[in-house]
């Protein structure tokens, strides 16, 4: 080889000091993704084809483990369960917060602060507090919510042991929660658009429901992407609340993907089964994601 | 007349936001028997008749699980936890936005593709990876693997990327070490964006409760969130206590977030904006 004088060289200066150090930087993210994340990742499709349970030997079994979750009514309805909660909570959050931020975003409003940090409180509560005092609050028997209704003229409710209420109210928990966080977002985003361009909206003869149409709507555009992505990523992975207020019940009517999961893998310590539903959950998502840039990249365009 | 409508409105909506909260604060004043003995409405649903302290006293005495035990776990989860995934994030965030090596855009896109993969959908074999380890029931099992966080070494990409490149280069040419500059130059100016992170690290560690109750079984080693929830068992639940506890556990994320709010706004919107 005639360049063999070569190699000591180069070999010498890629491993200099100047060339370690960003690895000497990266190394202890790189190390714990590839351990934690990337490892889980390929771990679970593999045995997603394993039969792998508490009863009987670890095996290979191929896609049995898929042909039974295809015929598994309770994934059809975890996912359908989990998609509803997910996307029933989204317009009523991104929709009251744009709202109240619009409201809180006035001039001549002085309490801006202390409005916001009211809204804000749900947020710094934890979802196990939060899931405890709403169940206390929906108690059927002794809780405020049914003297509250029969104030109204409606009869009392058994709320969250009503299997076709407790999905609702779990959304409606979940909105009230969510709330702040998307506001205080909405309200930084309505800081950052000029004046001007309402100045000149108006000198137009704009209404102000004009201007929201035409100014405020597209400009906030990005914000409402940001806000949308991070409702229904927090929608689907829903548990705290389920495993606390309703255990997936009443009549399996709460049982989110997540739960059934957990119930499959810890509870049942069936891995395999557990881990073909992560699996579907990631594929899922993994499509919602791709959707996301496609219409992200659609409107940026 | 519009104003007032609007200003009705936000009334309203605060008070439907704050009184479930309050509920939980006044009510953990209350004797045990006295918190399901208003279900009328009237001025007692809200504001206890006989005020005690008597849950707080519970919470701190029980000699199985006092609470100051698991605050203290959470808090050195939480600490510990923040530290090292600041530390660790913003290593990798800097290396990405300023240094040149090669693979660096495979490697990038790597990272930001875990982004789409839930810790939900990995925590079957993240579980199976732990026992293995032999780190059940042990803090490293709540801290480690939870430390890179692909979103926030994104967010830090972003505010690195801003700091002009003739600065670092100034500083190289004066002789700083890159760990010089890191903490000199690069820290320093994106303040925003890692107190954010610190902020939303910190709570997730304080408000963990799936993957402690998947990781640890031991009572001792359990973090707060569980302990509130143990309050409630299947046949019994100690509603004072439930309240007591948790007014408790929702104190230093109110603290941190009324302290660091700014901050926060100003990193959270960054990163949603840009």
């Amino acid at each position: 080889m005639h360049d063999a004088k070569a190699i000591p060289f180069t070999r010498r200066k890629r491993w200099s000091k100047a060339t370690l150090t960003p690895w000497i930087f990266l190394s202890p993210a790189l190390l714990i993704i590839m351990i934690f994340v990337i490892l889980p990742t390929i771990a679970g499709v593999v045995i997603s084809f394993l039969r792998y349970d508490a009863i009987s030997p670890v095996e290979f079994i191929g896609l049995q483990n898929y042909k039974l979750v295809f015929q598994d009514q309770l994934f059809y309805k975890s996912m359908w369960i989990t998609f509803l909660f997910a996307f029933g909570s989204l317009l009523p959050t991104v929709f009251i917060s744009l709202v109240l931020a619009v409201l809180l975003n006035q001039k001549w409003f002085p309490f801006v602060n202390l409005f916001r940090a009211v809204y804000f409180l749900p947020t710094v509560v934890s979802m196990v507090a939060v899931s405890f005092v709403w169940l206390w609050l929906f108690n059927p028997q002794l809780g405020p919510i049914n003297p509250l209704l029969s104030a109204f003229g409606i009869s009392a409710q058994q709320f969250l042991g009503d299997s076709s209420q407790a999905l609702a109210i779990l959304i409606l928990i979940n909105i009230w929660k969510s709330i702040g966080f998307n506001l205080v977002i909405y309200l930084a985003g309505l800081q950052g658009i000029d004046n001007s361009l309402y100045e000149a909206a108006r000198i137009d003869g704009a209404s102000p429901l004009q201007s929201f149409r035409f100014i405020t709507w597209p400009m906030l555009t990005p914000v409402t992407f940001f806000v949308v992505a991070m409702l229904i990523i927090n929608g689907f992975q829903v548990f705290d609340q389920i495993n606390i207020m309703t255990g997936g019940g009443p009549a399996r009517s709460t049982y989110a993907i997540v739960f059934y999961i957990y119930q499959k893998g810890f509870s049942e310590t069936n891995f395999g089964y557990a881990s073909v539903l992560a699996v579907m959950l990631f594929i899922v998502i993994l499509v919602l994601t791709l959707a996301y840039h496609r219409i992200n990249a659609r409107l940026e365009r | 007349m519009l104003n007032v409508i609007k200003v009705m409105l936000m009334t309203v909506i605060a008070f439907i936001v704050l009184l479930p909260v309050s509920w939980m604060v006044l009510s953990s004043f209350r004797l045990e028997e006295e918190i399901f003995k208003f279900t009328e409405l009237g001025y007692h649903l809200l504001i206890p008749e006989n005020w005690t302290l008597q849950n707080y006293r519970d919470i701190f005495s029980e000699n199985q699980r006092p609470l100051d035990r698991y605050m203290l776990n959470t808090l050195f989860i939480a600490v510990t936890g923040t530290f090292l995934g600041l530390l660790v994030n913003s290593f990798a965030a800097f290396s990405f936005a300023k240094m040149r090596f090669p693979l660096k855009r495979s490697l990038f896109v790597i990272f930001l593709s875990t982004l789409a993969i839930p810790f939900e959908a990995i925590m079957v074999p993240q579980y199976m990876i732990i026992r293995d380890f032999g780190w059940l029931d042990t803090y490293t099992a709540l801290i480690v693997p939870q430390i890179v966080w692909a979103f926030g070494i994104f967010l830090l990409v972003q505010f690195f990327s801003d700091i002009p490149r003739s600065l670092i280069e100034a500083a190289r040419i004066d002789g700083a070490s890159w760990l010089t500059i890191f903490f000199r130059v690069a820290v320093p100016m994106s303040w925003p964006a890692i107190i954010t992170l610190g902020i939303i690290t910190f709570v997730g560690k304080w408000d963990e409760f799936l993957w402690a109750l998947i990781v640890i079984s031991d009572d001792a080693k359990q973090v707060i969130q569980i302990a509130i929830a143990s309050y409630s068992l299947e046949t019994y639940t100690s509603w004072g206590m439930v309240f007591a506890a948790s007014t408790i556990a929702s104190i230093p994320t109110m603290i941190i977030f009324l302290l660091l709010q700014k901050y926060y706004i100003q990193g959270v919107t960054t990163s949603g904006i840009k």
